[in-house]
């Protein structure tokens, strides 16, 4: 397992001049491992004697309820005790090499390596590994014992299809990128795993498909993980935040996602992705905001279907920016865009409305945001009720309290519900964060008000870049990318998306490579 | 980034402490729907208020009166209702008259949604009264330019004033009007932009005539405005004819009689062709009017079977000689009673013969009282309804 | 961060072109120009944009011959350092000064279409805040914004000038060929300088990537804006006429005060035209700023230009506000653009092409007598 050795590879290399180097004596070791791991009652000292005559001593130390103790007591434990002894060679040659004798030839376990420092042990420990320590011995022997009670794949919660793979990332590292290897059966597909967090050591990976990905994209994304300096990495939100290029925007510049079918649609584009252990939520960099309006779900569905959606999509994403502030913009500076009859209703119905209609905005905006976030934490069924009693009766009694008109009410249930149409959840929080900038100019200067937040808003994303990729990509380069368009608004039918977009290895832009070599197939045929 | 912060926080504020001048809230305005204008004619008691005559600066242009037509939701016990409020004012020019107007009203006087104007024909007789309103509608940003506009036979005040059976609200009475106006044509079809860039041309325009008695209004015949002066009236006859010369005719229903019977029928689509010749010093023009239309109906039982081509071909060339000869008469009226090129033959010469316009253009006023006119019309009936 | 708000490709430095030259003629364009040919108005245009093209495309071949190089550096390697500094100093003033306009003259339609009672200085204010923010983005975001707005804004016009067809008369375009050849020349200056925002193709050529395609882009960014124009001028005078559109201040709006939705949710559209002619205009002024802030760092030689960007607010502000009312206004761009726009776009270029060649002839001769 290549990947062990570069797992702790990394930080270990580093370790090894400061960390102690083990003693021969196996007491010494087992008491400064106590002395690192004092008041830690989860640890478990198990001390044996094997050999034949039972005189070398050995010890296993594991973190208790992270370990597979099915392996620990039919493959380690038994081996050591028993199998040992009837196993050839004579007795005489493994006394002297019984460390060896172990590592090689007893130990029925898959995944094994030693470490020279205790420190290096202690980690093992504490990721669940278990240490095997023989007396006379200089090294830990290190055996993968990890395995613990986690949740089992299910269905992703925040990314629902109708259509596609159920299965969604776990908490479990190990699992994901199972989850991921499956879908890519290339050698090519490389996963880089390290440590991040000083103190809590989360395990990480960045995955890419080599000859697809973009080598410069791909060193700027090394290198920013390489300055994380933090004590602990609880979430891949952490590394989301302190890897991406503007701290300041209300946008994501980093897409995440708990469907490993996404990822691995991200990974064949030549994208990267980015696992942390504890998180279900992989990262993708680079992203775009066309990206993140996109759904697993479309290249599922059939191409003029998909299409259909996406462009509903995004006329929800403008509704759930823009409206509210047209209602403002309308109402109070411009009534004369609106037919007649209409502008003559809504003065009917907003005759009695003591507040402007930007307060009356504000009032309803604030008042859903607090509803949905009061939906968000109280349990499902709860939550889903106090949507319906927050929508209805809230609305309705404000209209009849004559607090706001029915129209706002309408506006204000558009809008939220344009937002949920927003796949991305991250984005669709941004767009709520702005629409409230998008009132307060649409109060002071009506529709010029929101033109120049629309300038405002539009030049901030043009600055804005992920990974040195153009968040706006590929609107932004339409012309030298004309071939991208083929998978943003519309949706082209399957076989014409026959090249990656631009992020990808320029030499690696065509997808259907088999192509050519069926071609080649049919000559030969001939 | 402190510096992008510092000049995020500046727009922030700067857009949170300013702005606001213009917004007023849509139940804060007082929507109005028709305006009409007329010269102020005092009444013996106003013109005895001292008080009012040393405001009012002597001058030697009559002053404005003002009719405002609004919609105002209001409510009345609970309920809302939209009501129609009628509203005047009197000015030197009708630019000031609305902001004496606001002066008098709790709400903003917003002219966005306005419909129709209509003027009284003591205004469209005073050439620079006249030139002042339409500079105002021109030069006004909320002002579409797409409103009706009607003189009115009398004054626009009165012609206003009428509660109408049918709809409550007048203005939009009125520019519904207009657009029913399409189907039955009795008066030409114009909104105040045709009017206007037909007066920036030469000054001459027809402007439609609105009829008012007690309970009713009415859309027929037009005031024919000469160098920004109404001239006088013309009938829904001649205003049928101008239709059909300028193609805006879209469809018309008419009696034709034959003999003893009347025969109505229903111009469904009607076209005009204009070709101008010189021969010499003699310069003709040729209006070729094809259209096709139905017979609407004849009497039960008829002797004459509609399905005969002759007898149908006999009510076509009736037909054609009528149009024909309402083409004719309506192109005398203008020729010899207001001599004025309303038909824009003159704009012909200047787009398909610039050559003759260049010389005809100094005399043309002259020459259009002259000119040739001939009308050939071909008409078709081509359905007689469901029974023969 | 990691920023190399550097390098622009030719696509987009065509599209801020575009949306430059659009800016800047888009509103009266119909009027001066019906004023000048009459009916003949597309003789003229065409004859104007197609020599715009050749004028533009020599200004391109300049600055493909400097690969890299700024705006001063080729002056300096073709006129000598000194006029450099001089004719830069020249050029950042007039670009003060015609900022200052562009952005009067958008105040002026936005209070009087959209704004009626929010005080002129609020309005410019808020706008320069916002181009100030893009322009501190720098080239790149600029770049991009304009090809993400262009194709939206060429849509939503085409769309709109077809909603106009309703209104058109197709008579007004007659009679034909009735210009003189003197006439046509007399016309032609008022096309040229609708055509005016080519020209900083010389100031922001050094930012592109691929500089041997920049003479193709920068003629196709002329015959798109040329195209835009008939189309405009066309609806325009089908539904006007020429005589009436003589009298309109902004015929292009009040072009789109005739569309009519009826039944739709949208009854009128004039207040939607002016939200995007908003944009439209911003992305005129915003490239000037920056190109004056660029120039100042070549000037005294800076790394960062970001933080020029805010000081030369004050000035244009300033600048803006010369000239009471509209009409005076109006006159002084008029006579600003006839005199320093004509040095700017077509006299100095000009001087710059003919010594670079001249250099280059020398140099040529040179190497072949050596």
């Amino acid at each position: 397992m290549g990947l062990w050795k570069k797992l702790l590879g990394n930080k270990g290399e580093k370790k090894q001049e400061e960390g102690q180097a083990p003693h021969k004596s196996i007491e010494m070791n087992i008491k400064t491992i106590k002395e690192i791991l004092k008041d830690c009652d989860d640890i478990v000292y198990r001390e044996v004697e094997v050999g034949v005559e039972n005189n070398v001593k050995a010890a296993i130390i594991y973190t208790d309820g992270m370990i597979d103790r099915n392996l620990l007591n039919n493959y380690i434990l038994n081996n050591i005790m028993l199998t040992v002894r009837m196993t050839p060679p004579s007795p005489e040659d493994i006394k002297k090499q019984i460390a060896s004798h172990l590592k090689d030839h007893s130990l029925a376990v898959s995944e094994m390596k030693e470490v020279e420092t205790i420190d290096e042990g202690v980690t093992s420990i504490l990721s669940g590994d278990t240490v095997l320590l023989i007396d006379n011995y200089d090294k830990l022997i290190i055996v993968a014992s990890k395995g613990w009670q986690a949740r089992g794949v299910s269905e992703p919660v925040t990314e629902i299809v109708i259509r596609g793979p159920r299965d969604g990332f776990v908490e479990t590292f190990r699992v994901n990128t199972a989850l991921i290897r499956r879908r890519v059966r290339d050698p090519k597909l490389k996963l880089k795993a390290q440590q991040v967090g000083v103190r809590s050591k989360t395990d990480m990976a960045i995955i890419y498909i080599e000859d697809i990905v973009n080598k410069k994209i791909l060193k700027e994304v090394e290198e920013r993980i390489k300055t994380i300096d933090m004590d602990a990495i609880l979430d891949s939100g952490y590394i989301e935040q302190l890897i991406e290029d503007n701290w300041l925007s209300p946008f994501p510049q980093i897409q995440n996602t708990e469907r490993p079918d996404v990822a691995v649609a991200a990974l064949y584009e030549g994208r990267i992705v980015i696992l942390v252990d504890n998180s279900p939520f992989a990262l993708i960099a680079p992203t775009t905001l066309n990206a993140m309006l996109q759904s697993a779900e479309d290249y599922y569905e059939r191409w003029n279907i998909a299409t259909a959606v996406r462009l509903l999509r995004y006329l929800a994403a403008i509704i759930s920016l823009l409206l509210p502030s047209l209602y403002v913009a309308i109402t109070s500076f411009h009534p004369q865009m609106i037919p007649t009859k209409l502008a003559l209703s809504i003065a009917t119905t907003r005759q009695g409305v003591p507040f402007p209609a930007i307060v009356e905005a504000l009032i309803m905006e604030t008042t859903i945001e607090l509803l949905r976030e009061a939906g968000v934490r109280l349990p499902g069924p709860i939550g889903a009720t106090i949507g319906i009693v927050g929508g209805l009766v809230i609305g309705q009694a404000a209209v009849e309290a004559g607090i706001v008109s029915p129209l706002m009410v309408i506006v204000v249930a558009v809008t939220a519900i344009s937002s949920f149409a927003i796949p991305s959840y991250n984005v669709a929080i941004g767009f709520r964060l702005l629409r409230f900038g998008f009132i307060f100019a649409a109060g002071s200067f009506g529709l010029y008000g929101i033109s120049l937040a629309k300038l405002l808003l539009l030049s901030h994303l043009c600055g804005l870049k992920s990974f040195g990729m153009p968040y706006l990509h590929p609107f932004v380069t339409f012309v030298e990318d004309i071939g991208d368009i083929k998978d943003t608004v519309i949706r082209a039918p399957m076989p014409s998306m026959n090249n990656r977009e631009s992020i990808a290895n320029k030499n690696e832009r065509n997808r259907l490579d088999d192509k050519q070599e069926e071609e080649k197939y049919k000559e030969e045929e001939e | 980034m402190n510096k992008k912060l510092f000049l995020l926080c500046i727009l922030i504020t700067s857009i949170a402490i300013t702005g606001c001048w213009d917004s007023i809230e849509i139940d804060d305005r007082t929507f109005i729907m028709a305006l009409g204008i007329d010269v102020y004619k005092p009444t013996e008691e106003e013109k005895n208020i001292e008080d009012e005559k040393k405001y009012l600066p002597q001058h030697t242009r009559p002053p404005v009166s003002l009719t405002y037509v609004a919609s105002k939701p209001i409510s009345a016990g609970g309920e809302v209702e939209i009501a129609n409020i009628t509203m005047s004012s009197v000015s030197h020019s009708s630019f000031t008259a609305k902001r004496q107007m606001i002066s008098r009203s709790d709400n903003e006087l917003f002219l966005g949604h306005l419909k129709a104007v209509v003027l009284g024909d003591e205004l469209v007789k005073n050439p620079m009264l006249f030139r002042e309103t339409m500079d105002r509608i021109e030069k006004d940003p909320l002002i579409s330019r797409r409103i009706s506009m009607a003189v009115a036979d009398g004054t626009a005040k009165e012609a206003l004033e009428i509660e109408t059976e049918l709809e409550k609200n007048i203005g939009k009475f009125i520019s519904s009007l207009f657009i029913r106006q399409e189907r039955s044509n009795r008066a030409p079809v114009a909104d105040a932009g045709d009017i206007l860039t037909t007066l920036h041309k030469n000054g001459n325009v027809l402007i439609p005539r609105l009829v008012y008695s007690d309970k009713e209004i009415k859309i027929g015949g037009a005031a024919v405005i000469k160098d920004y002066k109404m001239e006088g009236w013309i009938g829904e006859m001649e205003s049928l004819a101008y239709m059909i010369i300028t193609n805006n005719l879209m469809t018309t229903a008419l009696n034709h009689n034959m003999d003893d019977l009347i025969i109505p029928y229903t111009l469904t689509e009607i076209k005009t062709n204009i070709e101008a010749e010189k021969e010499g010093d003699n310069i003709k023009v040729v209006l070729s009017v094809i259209g096709e239309g139905d017979i609407d109906g004849l009497y039960f039982n008829p002797e004459e079977d509609v399905l005969d081509p002759s007898f149908v071909k006999k009510v076509q060339d009736g037909i054609c000689k009528d149009i024909q000869k309402l083409i004719i008469e309506a192109i005398k009226v203008f020729q010899k009673d207001y001599q004025i090129d309303i038909f824009q033959f003159g704009d012909y010469f200047r787009k398909y013969k610039p050559d003759v316009w260049r010389d005809i253009e100094k005399d043309w006023e002259e020459i259009f009282t002259e000119l040739e006119v001939v009308v050939e019309t071909d008409i078709f009936m081509r359905r007689v309804g469901l029974s023969r | 961060m990691f920023s190399n708000n550097d390098k622009i490709s030719p696509s987009q430095i065509a599209n801020v072109l575009v949306l430059m030259m659009l800016g800047t003629g888009i509103l009266t364009l119909p009027r001066t120009l019906t004023e000048a040919a009459a009916t003949d108005w597309w003789i003229v245009l065409i004859i104007g944009g197609l020599g715009i093209t050749l004028i533009a495309i020599a200004q391109a071949y300049i600055v493909k011959s400097f690969p890299g190089k700024s705006y001063m550096e080729i002056i300096s390697a073709t006129l000598s350092k000194p006029v450099a500094y001089i004719y830069i100093i020249f050029l950042v003033l007039f670009l003060i000064i015609l900022n200052g306009f562009l952005v009067r003259i958008l105040a002026e339609v936005v209070k009087m279409f959209l704004l009626l009672a929010t005080p002129l200085e609020v309005i410019i204010l808020s706008l320069l805040l916002v181009i100030v923010y893009l322009v501190r983005q720098g080239i790149e975001a600029l770049g991009r914004l304009a090809e993400l707005l262009l194709p939206i804004i060429l849509v939503l016009s085409l769309v709109l000038v077809a909603l106009t067809i309703g209104n058109s008369d197709y008579t007004n375009l007659l009679p034909v060929f009735q210009i003189s050849f003197t006439d046509v020349v007399k016309a032609l200056p008022v096309v040229l300088f609708s055509f005016l925002g080519f020209e900083f193709v010389l100031i922001f050529g050094t930012y592109v990537n691929k500089t041997n395609e920049l003479t193709k882009y920068t003629g196709g960014a002329v015959l798109v804006i040329l195209f835009l124009y008939i189309i405009l001028n066309l609806a325009t005078i089908l539904t006007f006429g020429t005589v009436q559109i003589t009298h309109l201040i902004w015929p292009t709006l009040s072009l789109f005060k005739t569309i009519e939705f009826p039944g739709l949710f949208i009854e009128n559209v004039e207040a939607l035209v002016m939200a995007l002619w908003v944009i439209i205009v911003f992305m005129s002024i915003a490239p000037v700023l920056l190109a004056k802030v660029v120039l100042l760092t070549d000037l005294i030689k800076g790394k960062e230009f970001n933080y020029l960007a805010l000081p030369l607010i004050p000035l244009i502000y300033f600048v803006s506000l010369v000239g009471d009312n509209l009409a005076e206004a109006y006159m002084l761009l008029d006579m600003f653009t006839l005199y320093a726009a004509t040095i700017v776009a077509f006299i100095f270029p000009t001087l710059i092409l003919i010594a670079m060649l001249v250099k280059k002839k020398l140099k040529r001769e040179g190497s072949t007598s050596e």
